[in-house]
Formats: structure tokens, C-alpha cells, sequence
């Protein structure tokens, strides 16, 4: 029995669309998260990203933890308690979950804050003396990003030099079309078509 | 542009290694410009990529060279070698992909770590010391503990007796619902076995290797005439892969494989009166090994049911643990076709005493792909004690220990034995202590002139003309009977070294 390398006729040492890590994920954030990161000198200032699982609230949030390394990160699992970190400012991951009175603390400490959030706490950060900016991710996500998106993850797994499968903005456009904002339907229909895929061609 | 650029070559083109194998080659670090290096690490381990989340194995480490400083242009190279691990396999499926890697990293003080990573294909080589030759219960892998320590491990603390006070406060709630659930289920088997009466399935081998005879048995009497739509096997395997954590955690599954065999066809089971089957599944030829990492599965079940109509089916389930064969000691052939009853096996013929050769030395050690079986047959001096034992097993109750004390007597003696080849394997292990056989060939057959199957481990010096050897063909050589393998009804010979 012979095998060969993974995904060598593709030119690829994985599938693209595959699961990634926590770090590959954040090296391949396509997020402009620039302006927000100078808006979070000021103390008292609360961005929340607001949006559906799979939409890519997560995605920002460790753009701007990869950018700010003094920043507290954590992320509420299902049905769990965590404690909220230290550090400036302080990046909390499914916010939604965090109880009454961790919301009291937080909402009301004097540390600029980004939430990832199903749920809009706009009006609660205002009462609680906050500057708000809601970013509603979905927004985000046009057919020009989706397209740049989709190709940084094939070519991040490039096996060599020479040609690689690329996503065309046409099929980018369909895949909007068909699935919204919702990117991780996406990988998932793209999964599929990649591992069906004998050669080389654009898609 | 990196500021060195990194290459990794195998000494085996095709970077095919079995386990236990030394996985050698070349690092090749070119700086693009002036820098200092705190040292030139490698590092070789699995992971899996995916659907799912990555598992991956322990790291082990290789340092190259410690701090060196290198300048523009500058190509140094470190020639590598490592013994490749054993488990897991290489393993290329649709949603959970296991590839072994070495990683180059140069460590630059100050800024991003070029580095490099590169497949090698990992193929079933030594055997893992968890196998020990026991079929019978599916194997666990040694992990990595993962240790809880300091605050963690008392957030756990805290957690289960949170949990057990919950569970204690909610027992009044609880224990009426456990009661009605499990009346509901006693309340089935009862009525299930009201028909078929005491259902005993035996599942010999849980360990299994792709394209062995897998054996079942089956046996019940009912106590009631009912019909039956069928009986049947569905072997089946599928991979699991989780991706994401909590409410994002999504499992991915995907079916490998999935099979029906009707074991029983439908008909009517008559009360008293005793259904009793061995059966032998030709299993199929697989490269999906068995994985139970975390995130990363290949389940293989083998489920039986006894389909009644218009009534619960009695059906039970068992997880099989699939492995290359290399790790099995007892791997038998598939059969002509899907399913065999022990009760339809021809009669194996009466031995046939085939003409004693002229010459006893002529005939040793020799293979001869074009002979034929009346040809080919045992010859020499014990040619027709051989027989007499053949025929002797055959004669034998099957059910017992007489064939297994017919082959206790032929200790110390020395068969010239010629086999009818099915399968030429290579062996990795022989229970027991002795070594002789390691790196040798198994041979199964069966013994030229007879019905009769054959399992003979030949020394490592005949491989050469054994490897020559394609199915069909005949070899002779001088042989001891070891032992009666009675799952499979062979013989167990172990050649006699040349010397």
C-alpha cells in the first residue's frame, strides 16, 4: 500500500476549508480593526460585536487580541462560569453568558472593553456611563472580502510553488448569494467541493 | 522575503516509512540576510487536519545547533534521523485526515521564527506493545494524561461537588424518572426475549484487520414459533469530527462504510427448537484504521438483528477496533464469497498420499509457482505421518481438545511440508519469547494434497524466495507443528532454520 502527501494534486498540504486553529485563524483575519484599536485609549469606550454564531464575531476579537498584547482575552464556554481577566482592554468572547453581576462589575470598571455578543447590551453600557459603538458583523462580510477571504485560505496552505485552486468572484458572489453572511456554512459547502476536487482549476 | 529559507528532504523519495522505521534526511537553512540564531530545532510528531478540531501527539525535539550566527547567502545543512513512531497511522480520509510531521524552526531573537513543516507518510510497520495478540477487547492507546494543576484543578473540585449537590437536591425528581425509564426498558427486553429466549452472540475477534475472515457466532432457542423478516449483520464504519467548543461545537459525520449482510433469511423460528450458526464474514479490505482521539473519530460497529415483524427487534451492537494486519498474529483469508456457514464448509478429501520424491534434497526449500497440487505434494521420509495427522484432525471431534492433543504429539518431530500459497505477509511478532521468526514471512495455505490450511512462519533467510511467490504457487520446506488454531481450523508450523 502507497499513499501520497495530503492534497498534492491540489498543490495544497490540507484542505482550506478545514478546521484552524486559534492562530491561524487570527493570521488570517481579514478584519480592519485599525480604527477601533485607537478608539480603545479612551477608558470608558465599549465596542460590541454583534451577529449570529459563524458570522465572525470571534474572528475580530482575536484580530484585535493578536494586535494588543496587553489585553485580558476570555471565552465563556456553554453553560459555564469564567472569570473575567485583567489587562487593558479587556476582550470578552460570548459576552451574552456572563452573569448579572459580572455584567454590573465590568460594564461599570473604568477599561475600555470589546464584547463578542449574540445579544445587544447597547442600552445597558449607555446607562452604565459607556461610549457604544454596535458593529453588526454580518455587515462585514461583502462579496469582496468573502472573495480575499477564501483565497488567503488556500494559499495559506499552499505545498509549493507554481499554481493553486483559486475561488473566483463569481463562485464568491454565488456563495453570498446562497448563504448570506454566514461563513461558516461556507467553509463547510467548500469542504466538501475541496475534497471532491482531482485537479487544479479554478472554482 | 523570510530572512532564511528552510528545506527538508527525506532519504526516501516518497517518504514512505513503516513504524519503527528510521526516518532520515536533510535540513537545509539558507539565510536571505544577516541574523542571529539562538539555535535549530526539529521537531517530529502527528496531528490530525480536518473537519474537526486538531489532535495532535506528543512533540519530540532535535536540536540541530545551538546559537549560530549566519550571514546573506550562507547555507548551512544538518543531516537527521529519528526511529518513526508506530501509531497512529497515516490516515487520508474525507473529514479526519492523521499525517506525521517534521517541523524545522530557527529561533531569531526579536522577530518571527522562519520555519518549516513537512509530511512523511507513516505505514504499518512494528507492532504497538499494546497488542498482545489478544482479539477480544478493543485496545487502548496509551495518551498523554492531561494533567490538571493549581487553580484548575480546584475550579474541578468546585464544579463536581456543585454538581453532586444539584444532583442530590434534584434526586426526588430524578429517581421517579430513572424508575419509569428503566421499567420501560426491562418491560422491552422482556418482551423481546419472550420470543427469542437467551440470545448468545459470540464475537471472538473485536480486533480486526482488513480483509480477514471475521468470525460470529450465534445461537438462541426460541421460546415462542414466530417469524423472522431476516437476520442480519450490518458492519459499518464512520468518522466523528468535532469542530468548535460549547454552543459552537459542531460534530461532522461521515460513512466510510456500511454493509448488510443477511445472515438468516426470512422464515418462521420454530419454539424449542435451537437456531445455532457460525458464521464467517469476509471483512473488507480498509485503510481506515480505528482513531478514538477526541475530536477525531473512525468508529467500526457490527451490529446483529433479529428483525421481527410487527414486534421489537432484539439487535446488539459492538464496537470493532480495525488495525493492518501486521499487528494480528492470526490473520486468516477471505473466503470465496461474502459469508460462510461453518455448516456448509465442503469436507476437506481425504488426504491424498501423493508420489515420495526421488529426491528429498531437491525438493527443500524450493518454490515451484507452476506446480500443481497432486505435484507438489508432502514428500519425504515424514511425508506420510503428516497425512496421518491431517487426517487424523480431520477425523476429530471439532469441539474439543482432540485436535489440539493430536498436534501436542508431533512435538520434536520434522515435517517436509509443501504449501499451496494464499498470502505470503511479512511477521512482526510470533507470541512467545522466541525471535526466530522476526522479520520473516507468514505463509498461509494450505498443505499441497490436502484440504488442509496452513499458518507457517518461515525464517527471516526465505524471504527472498517466499517474496517471489504469488498466490497459487507451492514452496516446500522443513517444518515443526506448533499448535491447532482452532478459530480458524489450521495448523500452526514453524519452519526449521537452515542451519
Amino acid at each position: 500500500m502507497m499513499y501520497s502527501l495530503p492534497y498534492a494534486h491540489l498543490n495544497l498540504r490540507r484542505n482550506p476549508f478545514g478546521e484552524f486553529s486559534e492562530d491561524e485563524r487570527t493570521a488570517l483575519a481579514l478584519v480592519d480593526v485599525e480604527p477601533i484599536i485607537a478608539r480603545l485609549n479612551d477608558p470608558r469606550y465599549v465596542v460590541q460585536f454583534v451577529g449570529e454564531k459563524g458570522y465572525g464575531k470571534t474572528t475580530h476579537l482575536l484580530a484585535i487580541r493578536s494586535r494588543l498584547p496587553g489585553a485580558g482575552y476570555v471565552h465563556i464556554p456553554e453553560g459555564e462560569r469564567a472569570a473575567v481577566p485583567s489587562g487593558c482592554p479587556i476582550l470578552i468572547d460570548e459576552a451574552q453568558r456572563l452573569t448579572q453581576w459580572q455584567q454590573f462589575q465590568v460594564f461599570r470598571s473604568n477599561t475600555p472593553l470589546v464584547l463578542g455578543t449574540h445579544r445587544d447590551f447597547q442600552r445597558k453600557l449607555l446607562r452604565a456611563g459607556r461610549v457604544v459603538e454596535t458593529i453588526k458583523v454580518e455587515r462585514g462580510t461583502d462579496t469582496e472580502r468573502l472573495h480575499r477571504l477564501l483565497n488567503a485560505r488556500i494559499e495559506w496552505v499552499r505545498r509549493g510553488d507554481g499554481q493553486v485552486p483559486l475561488i473566483t468572484m463569481a463562485t464568491a458572489k454565488n456563495l453570498r448569494k446562497e448563504f448570506g453572511p454566514n461563513i461558516r456554512g461556507i467553509l463547510h459547502h467548500l469542504y466538501t467541493a475541496f475534497q471532491n476536487r482531482n485537479e487544479i482549476a479554478e472554482s | 522575503m523570510a530572512k532564511c529559507d528552510i528545506r527538508i528532504t527525506f532519504d526516501n523519495p516518497d517518504r514512505n516509512y513503516r513504524g519503527g522505521d528510521t526516518v532520515a534526511g536533510e535540513v537545509y537553512v539558507q539565510a536571505n540576510e544577516d541574523v542571529r540564531c539562538n539555535g535549530i530545532v526539529l521537531t517530529h510528531y502527528w496531528k490530525t487536519h480536518g473537519r474537526g478540531n486538531t489532535d495532535r501527539g506528543h512533540k519530540t525535539k532535535i536540536q540541530l545547533t545551538d546559537g549560530v550566527p549566519l550571514q546573506t547567502g550562507e547555507e548551512l545543512h544538518f543531516p537527521f534521523e529519528f526511529v518513526a513512531q508506530i501509531w497512529p497511522l497515516t490516515y487520508h480520509g474525507h473529514y479526519i485526515n492523521v499525517d506525521h510531521f517534521v517541523h524545522v524552526g530557527v529561533d531569531v531573537p526579536w522577530a518571527f521564527d522562519p520555519k518549516q513543516e513537512e509530511e512523511y507518510i507513516l505505514l504499518p510497520g512494528k507492532r504497538p506493545s499494546e497488542f498482545t495478540g489478544g482479539r477480544g477487547e478493543v485496545i487502548e492507546f496509551e495518551k498523554e494524561a492531561t494533567e490538571v494543576k493549581g487553580i484548575g484543578k480546584i475550579i474541578l473540585y468546585v464544579f463536581l461537588g456543585i454538581m453532586l449537590v444539584i444532583l442530590a437536591a434534584s434526586a426526588a425528581v430524578l429517581i421517579p424518572l430513572l424508575l419509569i425509564g428503566g421499567g420501560i426498558y426491562w418491560g422491552w427486553k422482556k418482551m423481546v426475549a419472550s420470543r427469542v429466549g437467551e440470545v448468545k452472540l459470540k464475537m471472538p475477534h473485536l480486533v480486526v484487520g482488513p480483509g480477514e475472515q471475521w468470525p460470529l457466532e450465534l445461537s438462541f432457542t426460541p421460546k415462542k414459533t414466530f417469524p423472522v423478516n431476516g437476520i442480519t449483520l450490518k458492519i459499518s464504519a464512520q468518522e466523528a469530527a468535532t469542530s468548535g467548543s460549547g454552543t459552537n461545537s459542531t460534530t461532522h459525520r461521515h460513512t466510510l462504510y456500511e454493509e448488510t449482510h443477511t445472515l438468516h433469511p426470512a422464515e418462521a423460528l420454530l419454539a424449542g427448537k435451537e437456531f445455532s450458526e457460525r458464521f464467517v464474514i469476509d471483512f473488507p479490505e480498509t485503510a481506515a484504521w480505528s482513531i478514538a482521539e477526541s475530536d477525531n473519530k473512525v468508529i467500526w460497529s457490527a451490529q446483529i438483528r433479529i428483525d421481527i415483524p410487527r414486534f421489537p427487534d432484539w439487535s446488539k451492537k459492538a464496537e470493532l477496533q480495525v488495525v493492518p494486519v501486521e499487528f494480528l498474529d492470526d490473520v486468516d483469508l477471505p473466503g470465496t464469497g461474502p459469508i460462510q456457514r461453518a455448516s456448509d464448509h465442503t469436507s476437506v478429501p481425504p488426504p491424498a498420499i501423493g508420489p515420495a520424491s526421488t529426491s528429498e534434497s531437491e525438493n527443500l526449500r524450493s518454490d515451484s509457482p507452476n506446480a500443481s497440487a497432486s505435484d507438489a505434494a508432502v514428500t519425504g521420509e515424514n511425508m506420510a505421518s503428516l497425512l496421518a495427522i491431517v487426517g487424523k484432525i480431520e477425523r476429530a471431534e471439532r469441539f474439543g481438545n482432540e485436535r489440539s492433543e493430536i498436534v501436542a504429539a508431533t512435538d520434536g518431530h520434522t515435517y517436509n511440508t509443501t504449501v499451496l500459497i494464499d498470502r505470503v505477509s511479512t511477521t512482526f511478532g510470533v507470541s512467545g519469547d522466541d525471535d526466530t521468526f522476526e522479520n520473516g514471512r507468514t505463509v498461509i495455505g494450505t498443505i499441497a494434497g490436502t484440504g488442509q490450511k496452513v499458518q507457517l512462519f518461515a525464517v527471516e533467510a526465505s524471504n527472498d524466495s517466499l517474496d517471489n511467490l504469488a498466490r497459487g504457487g507451492s514452496w516446500q520446506t522443513l517444518a515443526t507443528v506448533q499448535n491447532w488454531d482452532s478459530l480458524y481450523d489450521r495448523l500452526v508450523m514453524h519452519e526449521v532454520p537452515f542451519d
